[in-house]
């Protein structure tokens, strides 16, 4: 059964037909095969039951945001305020991109709507500042997944909801791995930039220049963040009081767009939203097959054995979580790995927030580890970059990931001492 | 096993009706000697609630255990459940209620039946709580309160009623709209305020017992009807078993997981509980959703009737709990 | 022909509409119920059941627009080593093969919305019978098979390769596709 879901996937992937095709022909195969009598209309109700959370929305609304800021005015002069200060530094430009990525990321905790609204404009100078695409593509979708482990975040509800974990707790403790993983990031960075890459140092004239012309779109996260954290609106609305902010800024104030040009935004934001999220919409159909044919089940009980060590456990499932967010949806493969998991983890007394937090870790690496990822697929969309390109710059950064990972798994503090901090009342 | 059959729970693995489920299978088992074996498949394994409970519409499950809410969308009627303080704040009299109920039993049943669906038993996960950041003891204390509601027009229109400000929003984001005072408030069985810890950002807990969150057991209707007489009988067997089981369980599960709040409550905080006198203010100003229940029944004439026959069922019993 | 060519001209025309409208109504939704909630204490319940509709718009209408234009993403990483004649075939195969699967979606779609209309589903705030919004899921998938077959038909009757009806390979990227 495996075999034929796994192979069937494979070949037509390679085949090159759309990305859609395998993930349902897999899905509709198995189920064929091997559960005859349950209709295969079912899959439709997963297709159309994947595109339902509402929450998706902020895709959309931060894409159409991201449009509106970078066919207006905002987006570049709070780029080249950027720039004037960071872009003489070496590696100054691609660490404030990873900078930038987590902000907006740990705001908006959308990792596509980040690779749309912080890569649109800077991925341009990066490559302009003699950046290969391919690294900086690799740079923005794996810096808009340190948002995932900086609150809110909606990996460590799930697993907080399905694990029995503190959310509260869960979203302190992904503070410490998420900056660990920035910083990391920027020494990478750091070494990768020759000289070359630098830009001529500017004056302090010209810094408060770009400062002035910029003020407005600093006022933008302050909105978003105060925002969402004062409770005026949930993360999912934050999106489109984005739109409604990029739109007075350049509609009223900077008068850089026409109403006219509206409907055309909309479509063009319709289309990435449609591309990536027909991909969401199968990819349901495909994880309910694997969970409806127990899969995760008949493969994980041998893998733990009888009586598990700590370290065991924590081993299996950070490459169980890995492997599946590879390919399936991360809140899906939370929500069936982790009831599999739940003995295993209460029986070695494993803290429950650090293992939400490895998860949530887990979970953001597989969105960026080719094949299958969101991220992958937004950029691809909204970059117009082929597969491969995409590709093949992402090993560096999933490499620090994963070394990350391993840190977390043998020095649990990086998560756990703010939490302890925090909880010691 | 001569009979594999498949069922969705919509709750996580530990849960109440997630006991329920696994106690199923194991007397479906054991009474039938290993003819009989069950797949249980809990929270989001199946997707959604709402899914789920189409799944067993189209027979690609056989049971489904889902709350009414979560298919209001087919039987409209069901949204009687949502109706608040309609029961007792006495979970012995409601349990029998539940059991012997025409209303619910019968005249409900047949609303399901209709869609293709038996309901094998309705039985309660336990009592709604109310956690605040002030105290509501009286529907005046709802004036502009921000409560969280499931996305239901009947809940919301409820809330209108006391005069609150009823707030659709999803279970994902309540822990941090608590905690960043988007809402002030939420309802919810005890266990699972316990579980999401909703305390740690919330100062009162009330008893109020307004609503229970009632599941059923659900069989795809033409699979069940088509089962040989003695594979019927021992699923009653096992469903009836059920009943005192899952009372207990339900029973056990809450009180010990309001006893963990209440230890656990930090100074100011404080575990308040409706006298009769408030429950019937509210119970009075909470008539004013009936209208809006039978306009979202779909059928109204169908919905008063059984609202009716519901009420006199609950003050009979009622009464002759007090004439005892 | 020449009908079958309008009947194309005005299911472009309507993938447009449906799509970009379906995101400024999406926005105005979510934007005027923050405003409304928090000026005028009063949450809209039926914002979700809109947004829904516009989303079921944007994701199935809209992938049969990514297909006219031969955005959907596909891995290029076996055909990159083959010839060109290699190519143009294994393209066909996919074009026919992913049309194929379409049509059988929608085949199951439609199975799955006559359910819905049978067992009169509703949204639970406006009471709209859900067929109503689910119908534009087999009909997306339905428009999308066509996209594809026409593109089998170009790559048969024309030289070159193409993704789309009007797209060559490779040009997906560098053509502003989106942009009309
Ligand atoms: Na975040
Ligand atoms: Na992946």
């Amino acid at each position: 059964m495996l075999l034929t879901l796994m192979g069937t996937m494979i070949i037509l992937l390679l085949l090159g037909f759309p990305m859609m095709v395998p993930l349902a022909a897999g899905a509709f195969l198995t189920l064929i095969l091997n559960f005859p009598n349950v209709n295969p209309s079912m899959l439709i109700q997963q297709i159309i039951g994947g595109v339902q959370p509402i929450s998706l929305t902020a895709v959309p609304m931060f894409i159409l945001a991201a449009d509106i800021m970078t066919s207006g005015e905002i987006a570049n002069r709070l780029l080249s305020f950027v720039v004037k200060i960071v872009g003489h530094k070496r590696g100054g430009l691609p660490i404030a991109t990873a900078t930038a990525c987590t902000l907006f990321g740990a705001v908006s905790g959308s990792t596509q709507a980040t690779v749309v609204a912080i890569g649109g404009p800077l991925r341009p100078m990066l490559i302009n500042a003699g950046y290969t695409p391919s690294f900086s593509t690799a740079l923005i979708i794996n810096a808009a997944i340190i948002a995932l482990l900086i609150p809110p975040s909606i990996y460590m509800i799930v697993y907080g909801v399905v694990g029995g974990a503190s959310v509260g707790e869960l979203f302190i403790a992904g503070v410490g791995p998420g900056l660990l993983i920035l910083l990391f990031f920027s020494i990478y960075c750091w070494f990768i930039s020759g000289k070359e890459h630098s830009m001529q140092r500017a004056t302090s004239q010209e810094r408060w220049q770009a400062f002035k012309e910029a003020i407005l779109g600093f006022t933008f996260p302050i909105i978003i963040f105060g925002g969402i954290y004062s409770g005026i609106f949930s993360p999912t609305e934050a999106a489109a009081v984005s739109v409604l902010y990029a739109f007075v800024l350049e509609y009223f104030i900077y008068k850089s767009i026409k109403l006219s040009d509206i409907p055309k935004l909309a479509l063009r934001t319709g289309i990435v939203t449609a591309i990536v999220f027909i991909l969401i919409a199968v990819g349901q159909a495909f994880s309910w097959t694997v969970s409806f044919a127990r899969i995760p089940n008949l493969i994980l009980p041998p893998l733990l054995g009888t009586d598990p060590s700590v370290l065991r456990v924590l081993a299996v499932l950070s490459i169980a979580y890995f492997l599946g967010c590879m390919f399936v949806d991360p809140i899906v493969v939370i929500m069936i790995l982790t009831p599999i998991f739940k003995p295993a983890i209460d029986a070695t007394g494993l803290d429950n927030v650090l293992v939400g937090t490895i998860v949530t870790l887990q979970a953001a690496i597989g969105s960026t580890t080719p094949p299958f990822g969101c991220n992958i697929f937004t950029a691809i969309a909204i970059f117009k970059q082929k597969y491969t390109d995409v590709v093949r710059g992402v090993p560096p950064f999933v490499f620090i990931l994963i070394l990350v990972s391993v840190l977390l798994v043998l020095f649990p503090q990086i998560a756990l001492f703010l939490r302890d901090m925090a909880v010691a009342r | 096993a001569e009979y594999n059959w498949r069922l969705a729970c919509e709750e996580i693995a530990g849960s109440v009706a997630d006991l329920y489920a696994n106690e199923f299978a194991r007397l479906l088992a054991e009474k039938s000697n290993g003819r009989i074996h069950l797949d249980v498949y809990p929270s989001g394994t199946l997707g959604t609630p709402t899914e789920m409970f189409e799944l067993c519409l189209n027979g690609a499950i056989e049971f489904g255990l889902v709350g009414p809410g979560q298919c209001g969308a087919i039987v409209p009627e069901n949204q009687i459940f949502a109706l608040q303080f309609l029961f007792s704040d006495d979970d012995m009299l409601n349990e029998k209620v539940l059991a012997s109920s025409k209303a619910l039993n019968v005249d409900l049943a047949a609303k399901y039946e209709a869609k293709g669906l038996k309901v094998l038993s309705y039985f309660s996960e336990g009592a709604m709580y109310w956690s605040s950041n002030k105290p509501l003891l009286t529907p005046e204390d709802f004036a502009g309160f921000k409560i969280r509601v499931m996305p239901s027009e009947m809940l919301v229109e409820t809330y209108k009623a006391y005069g609150a400000n009823p707030t659709p929003l999803s279970f994902t984001e309540l822990y941090s709209s608590l905690q960043l005072n988007m809402v002030e408030g939420q309802e919810n069985a005890p266990y699972i305020i316990q579980e999401m810890k909703f305390m740690e950002v919330q100062k009162y807990l009330v008893a109020s017992k307004h609503n229970y969150y009632i599941m059923h057991n659900l069989a795809n209707a033409d699979f069940y009807n088509g089962l040989p007489e003695d594979i019927k009988a021992i699923v009653e067997e096992c469903v009836a078993e059920l009943r005192p089981y899952v009372y207990k369980v339900q029973q056990e599960l809450n009180d010990q997981r309001l006893d963990m709040m209440v230890k656990a409550f930090k100074p100011g905080q404080e575990l308040l509980v409706l006298d009769q006198e408030q429950r019937m203010r509210f119970r009075e100003i909470a008539k004013k959703a009936d209208e809006t229940y039978f306009k979202l029944s779909g059928d109204p004439e169908f919905a008063k009737n059984l609202l009716e026959t519901f009420r006199a069922e609950m003050a009979s019993a009622e009464k002759e709990l007090a004439g005892k | 022909m020449k009908y079958f060519s309008l009947l194309d001209t005005l299911c472009e025309r309507f993938e447009r509409f449906a799509v970009s409208w379906s995101i400024i109504v999406m926005a105005f939704v979510a934007i005027a119920n923050v405003l409304s909630r928090n000026l005028l204490n009063h949450s809209f319940t039926w914002a979700e059941e809109v947004t829904q509709f516009t989303i079921v718009w944007v994701t199935f209408v809209g992938m049969s627009h990514a297909a006219r234009n031969g955005a959907h993403i596909r891995m290029s990483a076996l055909s990159d080593f083959l010839g060109p004649k290699a190519r143009k075939v294994l393209m066909i195969i996919v074009c026919i093969g992913t049309a194929a699967l379409m049509f059988y979606l929608s085949w199951y779609g439609y199975i799955y919305v006559a359910k819905l209309a049978q067992i009169k589903k509703q949204t639970l705030g406006l009471r709209i019978p859900l067929y109503l919004i689910m119908l534009w899921v087999p009909v997306g998938f339905v428009m999308t098979g066509v996209q594809y077959i026409l593109a089998a038909i170009k790559n048969m009757t024309h030289e070159g390769i193409y993704v789309s009806k009007t797209v060559l390979e490779g040009h997906a990227e560098d053509q502003e596709s989106f942009d009309f």
